[in-house]
């Protein structure tokens, strides 16, 4: 074959290939952009919930929240310096075994 | 037959031709109207908001952060029954059925706002009936887990001009900047049918959140501080009142409570003057508490001793025309240093003034920080000025021995005091240790020096004297026993229209503890209390009460008087 008719065919079969592979992968890649939307949808409903979660955690570990808590549920603030009251009727060992 | 070829020559070359015209005209001419065309069809550009940075205390708890709130709107065209939708709304929104109805009257509007900053739950409350016509509309807001605490430290964020979120007064106002971020934009390219089409994806355009701010802040002691200032504002029929816990070695701000207060999160429905933080933005006469400095600058001057005596203690002491007298118009004849702290004797101070002298007053109010703002990192902070040389009298001089014809902020006089407790530095009052980038990196704030307005021997020997004044002195029956404190009362009296009220005063009282390795220093303000005008009796007890707690939560033990 002379180098020019070579030279040619050579051409057209990577124009044909070339554009087989474009047709292909446009195709693939034309319904990512459903997948894409959903994780993007399931990323803001995640971040969403993220957020909620963490008012309602940090709602409940607020100091304030603990005290009123704790004023509901009967603790009352000591009025005298803290000391240890032992109020066990049983007689209280001199020391644990390990 | 020639003219033939030639009139079909000149069809083709004119057809050509309008063919080329046409393209020119589309792909020249009109290039930039279709390609805008085209970005408007296929195209979306979006505001990307940064999201607001956390402001986290000491222990890393986010005591302000942001979370989701809803606005809810309704489509006038779009709502079906007027009455039923509206009386529904009503209920669940807890809000007035004729503002709703009045809004959904509008029927040619498409878009009429109902309530704002509801929360997830009443979302899903309101999603729950269907009602046709109404939406929702998400917006990021500011969320205080921690209520009203530490308020008028922390400020609020509102809106400018331009609708954006601004931060105003305190940690917000100061640092706005740093907490706002920046917005971006982007560009998402779409589909035949909406969806972002992946091989041309988003560029982000210049978006960042906000930096996050970590504070030197104690969220236990700022909620002791707290709770313990509105029982003593209560108790004692005060006005108001404030407290500052410091750390004295590195200027770090643990705690600053005012009361009253206001809700960040409702802050429209609170005033200006409740917006701002007293402790940086109110002046007054300190009183007493400015002893404690007279004497270290006179002891710093090696002008007097502990022991050095006071020969005009005797009796009232006569200046220009006036004659000053002690608070309870006892006399001490020749009493020393300690003794005239211990009774908080306003002649012996003069004594120690006049032996100062006018030049060495002024530079000692100058090196220990006032009339000059502190730096402190709060918006807000004002610094009262200082009278020049010249206008100043006898009197005057006299007077600013005792605390009183000088004006200050709660934070200057606590800044002050504080070098006391750290061996005559000064050190430059700060809230906020860290600032967080949103890739987690740290910039860390370091302590400042901003002053040695006394010596370290100095500040040792005003220590020992401020403990036995706290031990002996007129608050002792309110003290810790067992705890080395070192501290004074304050009982000033208000100026008012050019002279001094004649039956409220400013109660405080100043200190600082364990007296031989400080780790917090505080200050306590009463304005106006009713049930006793004096500091021992109302700033102080107030005083020892968030002292024990700070103790206990330090687990600093008794080590005896």
């Amino acid at each position: 074959m002379k180098p020019s008719n070579f030279l040619l065919m050579f051409g057209i079969a990577i124009a044909i290939v070339l554009s087989v592979t474009r047709i292909i992968l446009s195709a693939t890649f034309s319904t990512t952009g459903i997948d894409l939307d959903n994780i993007q949808a399931q990323t803001d409903s995640l971040q969403k919930e993220n957020m909620i979660l963490k008012e309602q955690v940090l709602s409940q570990a607020a100091l304030t929240t603990v005290a009123q808590k704790a004023t509901t549920q009967g603790f009352e603030e000591s009025s005298t310096k803290t000391q240890l009251a032992v109020t066990s009727s049983h007689a209280v060992p001199v020391a644990y075994k390990q | 037959m020639r003219w033939r070829y030639l009139a079909v020559f000149v069809f083709f070359i004119f057809a050509f031709v309008c063919v080329w015209a046409k393209l020119f005209y589309w792909q020249i001419v009109k290039a930039d109207e279709l390609s805008a065309l085209e970005q408007s069809q296929s195209s979306l550009n979006l505001q990307i908001p940064p999201i607001r940075g956390d402001i986290l205390t000491s222990d890393n708890f986010p005591i302000v952060t942001n979370k989701m709130s809803y606005l809810v709107y309704a489509d006038p065209q779009e709502v079906q029954n007027e009455t039923t939708t509206a009386q529904l709304l009503a209920s669940t929104l807890t809000i007035d059925v004729a503002s709703i109805s009045a809004q959904l009257d509008q029927h040619d509007k498409v878009w009429v706002p109902l309530a704002a900053n509801i929360d997830n739950t009443t979302k899903q409350r309101v999603a729950a009936l269907n009602l046709p016509g109404i939406d929702f509309q998400e917006t990021p807001t500011r969320y205080y887990p921690e209520a009203s605490m530490a308020a008028q430290l922390l400020g609020f964020v509102g809106k400018d001009t331009f609708g954006n979120p601004k931060g105003y007064f305190g940690i917000e106002g100061y640092y706005d900047r740093q907490l706002r971020g920046r917005v971006g934009e982007t560009q998402i390219i779409r589909d035949a049918f909406g969806k972002p089409v992946f091989a041309k994806l988003v560029n982000n355009s210049g978006q960042q959140d906000g930096r996050s701010l970590l504070l030197h802040i104690d969220r236990v002691i700022q909620f002791i501080a707290e709770r313990k200032l509105e029982e003593g504002v209560q108790k004692y029929g005060a006005k108001s009142g404030s407290v500052i816990v410091m750390d004295p070695k590195t200027g770090a701000i643990l705690a600053l409570a005012g009361y009253p207060t206001f809700n960040p999160q409702d802050y429209w429905d609170f005033t200006d003057d409740e917006y701002k933080n007293p402790t940086v933005s109110n002046t007054y006469e300190p009183g007493s508490t400015f002893k404690p400095l007279v004497m270290s600058a006179a002891i710093n001057e090696g002008l007097v001793t502990p022991t050095s005596t006071c020969p005009i203690c005797g009796g009232p002491v006569k200046v220009s025309d006036y004659e000053i007298k002690t608070w309870n118009d006892q006399y001490f004849p020749n009493t020393n240093m300690i003794d005239i702290m211990i009774h908080s004797d306003n002649t012996g101070m003069v004594y120690i003034a006049q032996k100062l002298g006018l030049d060495r007053m002024l530079d000692y109010i100058n090196k220990f920080g006032f009339g000059q703002t502190t730096g402190i990192d709060i918006q807000g902070e004002v610094a009262p000025q200082v009278k020049p040389r010249d206008s100043w009298y006898a009197t005057d001089l006299a007077t600013a021995g005792f605390g009183q014809g000088i004006a200050v902020t709660p934070i200057e006089l606590i800044d002050a005091f504080a070098s006391i407790a750290n061996n005559g530095a000064r050190m430059e009052p700060h809230i906020v240790d860290k600032i967080i980038t949103p890739d987690g990196q740290t910039i860390t704030i370091p302590p400042k020096v901003l002053d040695q307005p006394i010596s370290e021997k100095t500040a040792k020997i005003m220590t020992e004297i401020l403990v036995d004044t706290t031990n002996k002195g007129e608050a002792s029956f309110a003290r810790l026993k067992g705890y080395r404190i070192a501290g004074k009362t304050g009982t000033a009296s208000i100026a008012k229209d050019g002279h001094y009220d004649q039956t409220n005063t400013i109660a405080s009282f100043i200190g600082f503890a364990p007296a031989d390795d400080p780790k917090f220093v505080m200050l306590v303000i009463m304005d106006e209390p009713s049930v006793s005008i004096y500091g021992a009796e109302t700033a102080a007890p107030v005083f020892f009460d968030i002292s024990q707690g700070i103790f206990d939560h330090y687990g600093i033990s008794p080590t005896g008087d």
